[in-house]
C-alpha cells in the first residue's frame, strides 16, 4: 500500500507542450488577420495614432497585440495545466490502483492489479534531461480503447518513484495470483536488473532496414513532398512547366525511340536507388528507434526495453499474451530472418506501437529463444499433409485470373495505342509475381496445433503466422462451398482473444479433415 | 450426439415474412418501375423498352414467389446445430458452408431474443456471444430455445468452475516449484 501521491511537477510542462502547438497557430492566425485588417484599414489606424497622440508604427502594434494575446493565453494553459496536476493523484489500496484526478468534474478510477495488462515506463529525451519517467498503465478495457484509444494512467514521475510503482504493482499482482504468503513478494518487489536474454545490435538493425525495405513510404513522402512544394509555388510551378515542356517532349521522344531493355534496366536503376535510400533511412529509423533492444523474463512478466532518444520500457505479464505473430516478408524468407510479435490487450496507446518481442532473429534461433522467454509458445510447426487440391485454389485459379487480366490488357492495349513492348514486359513481370506468390502461398499455408498453442500459417510473400495459446481462442470456423467440399479443402478461421476484440487468424484451402481434431484440442 | 434442425414452423414464418415483403415492398417497387419504363417508353417512341421494363418487374415479382414457395425447405435443411456437453456446433450455409465450433467454457453470455413476426409462431432466436463475436441459431421453438439458454448457463457455470480448480492447482505447484 502506497499513500496519495501527486505526480512529478514536470508533469505540468509535459501537459502544456501539447497545447504549444495550438498556441502556435492561434499566433499565426492572430497575426495575418490583423495584418489584413490593417492593409485594409489603413485609414483607422492613422486615426487612432492621431488620436493617442503616440507614434507608433501599425507593424510594431501588430506585434505587440499577438505577442500580448499569446503570452496570455500560454498563461492561462499554464495554470490550467498546473491545476490539473495539483488535483491529480495517484494511491494504492490493499490490491487496487486508485487514480483521482479534477477538482470540479471529479473522476476516480480504481483498477484492480490482477487488470493491469501493460506498465510502459516510457522517457523522451525531455524526461531524460530532468530525470524523470512517463508510467502508462494500461488494461485493454473495452471503452477506453473504443474511444479514445488511450491508456487509463498517463502521467510523469521521477524515475525512482516510478519503478516503486511499477515493483510495487508487480509484486501484489504477482502475490493475487498466486495467492501466496507475503514473503515471496517482498522478494519480488526487490528491484533487480532482469537477465537479458537478447540485445540487438548494428548488424541486426543492418539486416533489418534491408529486409523491412518502405520503398512505398519513401514514395508517399516524395509524392506528400510534392503537392507541398506545388501548394508554395503554384506560379513559379507554372513558369517552370512552361519552359520545361520541350525537355518533357523530348524524353518521351527519346523514351519512344529506346531500346525497351534499356528502359526497363532505367526503371530497376531508379527503384535500386530509391530501395537503397529507404534501406539507409529504415536502418537509420531502426537503429534510433530500436537501439539497445533488450527481452527477459521475469518471473510470470516480460520485460521490453528499447530506445535511444525515447527510451521505452514495458512489462507485459504473461498471462496476458494471448498469441504470437511472427512475420516475414519475401526477402527475410529468403536470409531465414523473421521478427516476433506479441498480441496482448492493452499494449500502448500509439497507433504506431507494435508490442515487438524479437525485432529480428534466425528463424532457426526462434524455438531456442523462445524457450527463454515464452516456453508457453514454443511448438514445432508440424505441416500437416496438404490437400492437392490446394494448389488449384492458391496457384492455378489466381494465375489463370491474372493472366486473363493481363493478357487482356495488352490485347487492349494494341487495339487501341498499337504494338507496345513496355506494356508487354510489365505485364510479364506481373504474371511472373502473380506465379510467385501463388506458389509461395501454397507452401506458407500451413495449421497445427497441441495442448498449448494453436499455430495457423498463411501469406504469399508476407509470410505471418499466429501462434495462439488455446485458451484465447474463442472459436473456430471451417468455411467451404459447395465444389470446395467435392476436392476435400475448406477454409479454417481462428477466433481468439486480442486487442480488437475479434482478432481472426485464417489459413485458406487446407484439406477439411483437420477440423474435428482442431476443434477437440481448443475445448480442453 | 445428433446435429438437430430447427423448429418445424420455422419454414411458415419465413414464408409468411415473406408474402408480407411481397405484398409491401416487391409489388410496390414493380409497379413503380413499371410506371417508370412506360414513362420513358413513351419518350422514346420504343417498344424494346416496355418489354424490358415487363421483363425486370416480373423478374422481381418471380424471385420473391420462388423464395416464398421453394426456398424455405432448403433453408431448413442448411441450419444444423448441436449442443455438446463441451461444445457447440453450428453448420449453415448452401453454397458457401461454415461450421463453426465454439468450446463452452468461452462463452460469455446467452441471449434469447424475439421478433414481431417470431412471435405469433413461438419462435426465438438464441444469441451466444464469446469474447469477439456473436453466434446464432434462429428460429428455434421459444421452449426449447429457453431450454438451451438455461442449460449453457450451467454449463458454463461448471466448466469455468473446474477451469478455474485446474488453474489454481497449476498455480500452486508452479508456486512449489519456486
Amino acid at each position: 500500500m502506497f499513500e496519495r501521491r501527486r505526480c512529478h511537477f514536470t508533469h505540468i510542462f509535459e501537459l502544456f507542450f501539447r497545447f504549444i502547438y495550438v498556441i502556435l497557430v492561434m499566433a499565426f492566425t492572430i497575426a495575418f488577420n490583423i495584418v489584413g485588417d490593417v492593409a485594409s484599414k489603413e485609414d483607422l489606424m492613422n486615426d487612432i495614432k492621431g488620436a493617442s497622440g503616440v507614434v507608433m508604427s501599425s507593424g510594431m502594434l501588430t506585434f505587440l497585440i499577438v505577442i500580448g494575446t499569446v503570452l496570455l493565453v500560454s498563461l492561462i494553459m499554464l495554470l490550467y495545466c498546473a491545476f490539473k496536476w495539483r488535483y491529480t493523484f495517484v494511491s494504492a489500496e490493499e490490491n487496487t490502483l486508485i487514480y483521482e484526478s479534477g477538482r470540479f468534474l471529479r473522476k476516480r478510477v480504481a483498477i484492480p492489479f490482477e487488470k493491469i495488462n501493460t506498465i510502459d515506463m516510457g522517457r523522451n529525451l525531455f524526461e531524460r534531461m530532468v530525470g524523470t519517467c512517463r508510467l502508462k498503465i494500461d488494461t485493454g478495457a473495452y471503452s477506453t480503447k473504443q474511444e479514445k484509444n488511450t491508456a487509463e494512467m498517463n502521467l510523469v514521475f521521477s524515475l525512482k518513484e516510478a519503478e516503486e510503482i511499477r515493483a510495487f504493482i508487480l509484486g501484489r499482482a504477482e502475490l493475487d495470483s498466486r495467492a501466496e504468503e507475503a514473503e515471496t513478494g517482498k522478494a519480488a518487489v526487490e528491484a533487480r536488473e532482469p537477465n537479458w536474454v537478447i540485445r540487438t545490435g548494428m548488424s541486426d538493425f543492418v539486416l533489418y532496414g534491408l529486409t523491412s525495405s518502405s520503398v512505398w513510404k519513401l514514395f508517399w513522402i516524395v509524392v506528400a513532398g510534392f503537392f507541398f512544394v506545388v501548394e508554395i509555388a503554384q506560379g513559379f510551378l507554372e513558369e517552370a512547366l512552361d519552359y520545361l515542356l520541350p525537355y518533357i517532349e523530348r524524353v518521351t521522344d527519346v523514351i519512344a525511340g529506346t531500346n525497351i531493355v534499356l528502359i526497363i534496366l532505367g526503371m530497376l536503376l531508379f527503384y535500386l536507388v530509391s530501395a537503397l535510400i529507404s534501406d539507409i533511412w529504415t536502418v537509420i529509423w531502426a537503429a534510433i528507434r530500436f537501439a539497445d533492444f533488450r527481452v527477459a523474463r521475469e518471473g510470470r512478466n516480460v520485460i521490453v526495453r528499447y530506445g535511444l532518444i525515447t527510451v521505452k520500457n514495458y512489462t507485459l505479464q504473461v498471462r496476458n499474451i494471448h498469441a504470437l505473430v511472427i512475420k516475414q516478408n519475401v526477402f527475410q524468407q529468403m536470409l531465414g530472418r523473421c521478427s516476433v510479435e506479441a498480441v496482448c490487450m492493452g499494449f500502448g496507446d500509439e497507433k504506431t506501437e507494435t508490442a515487438l518481442l524479437l525485432p529480428i532473429i534466425r528463424t532457426a534461433d526462434l524455438n531456442r529463444l523462445l524457450g527463454v522467454i515464452l516456453p508457453e509458445y514454443v511448438t514445432e510447426m508440424n505441416v500437416r499433409p496438404r490437400n492437392k487440391a490446394g494448389i488449384y485454389y492458391h496457384i492455378v485459379r489466381p494465375v489463370v485470373c491474372w493472366g486473363a487480366v493481363l493478357g487482356g490488357l495488352c490485347v487492349a492495349c494494341r487495339a487501341f495505342a498499337g504494338v507496345s513492348p513496355l506494356v508487354d514486359a510489365l505485364a510479364i513481370i506481373a504474371f511472373a509475381a502473380a506465379i510467385g506468390k501463388g506458389v509461395l502461398s501454397y507452401r506458407n499455408t500451413a495449421l497445427d496445433w497441441n495442448d498449448n498453442v494453436v499455430s495457423v500459417q498463411r501469406g504469399g510473400f508476407k509470410k505471418v503466422a499466429y501462434r495462439i495459446r488455446t485458451d484465447a481462442v474463442q472459436e473456430v470456423q471451417l468455411k467451404t462451398n459447395v465444389i470446395k467440399k467435392c476436392f476435400g479443402v475448406g477454409s479454417y478461421y481462428v477466433h481468439f482473444h486480442g486487442p480488437r476484440l475479434n482478432n481472426t487468424s485464417v489459413s485458406r484451402n487446407i484439406s477439411d479433415r483437420f477440423f474435428a481434431d482442431l476443434a477437440e484440442t481448443v475445448e480442453d | 450426439m445428433e446435429f438437430q434442425r430447427v423448429d418445424k414452423k420455422a419454414k411458415t414464418k419465413w414464408r409468411f415474412s415473406r408474402i408480407i415483403a411481397l405484398i409491401f415492398a416487391v409489388i410496390p417497387l414493380a409497379v413503380l418501375l413499371l410506371i417508370a419504363f412506360s414513362a420513358i417508353a413513351e419518350d422514346e417512341g420504343s417498344e424494346t423498352l416496355m418489354i424490358i421494363g415487363w421483363a425486370v418487374a416480373g423478374l422481381l415479382v418471380l424471385a420473391q414467389i420462388v423464395s416464398i414457395v421453394v426456398y424455405p425447405p432448403i433453408e431448413y435443411i442448411q441450419w444444423a446445430y448441436l449442443i455438446a456437453p463441451d461444445r457447440i456446433e453450428i453448420k449453415k450455409g448452401i453454397f458457401y458452408r461454415t461450421h463453426t465450433v465454439i468450446p463452452i467454457s468461452r462463452i460469455q453470455h446467452v441471449a434469447v431474443t424475439q421478433g414481431v413476426l417470431q412471435r405469433p409462431f413461438k419462435l426465438s432466436t438464441v444469441q451466444i456471444h464469446t469474447a469477439g463475436d456473436v453466434m446464432e441459431i434462429q428460429e428455434l421453438g421459444t421452449d426449447v430455445a429457453e431450454e438451451i439458454c438455461a442449460r449453457l448457463q450451467k454449463r458454463v457455470n461448471v466448466k469455468v468452475e473446474q477451469k478455474n480448480a485446474a488453474q489454481a492447482q497449476s498455480d500452486s505447484q508452479a508456486g512449489s516449484e519456486v
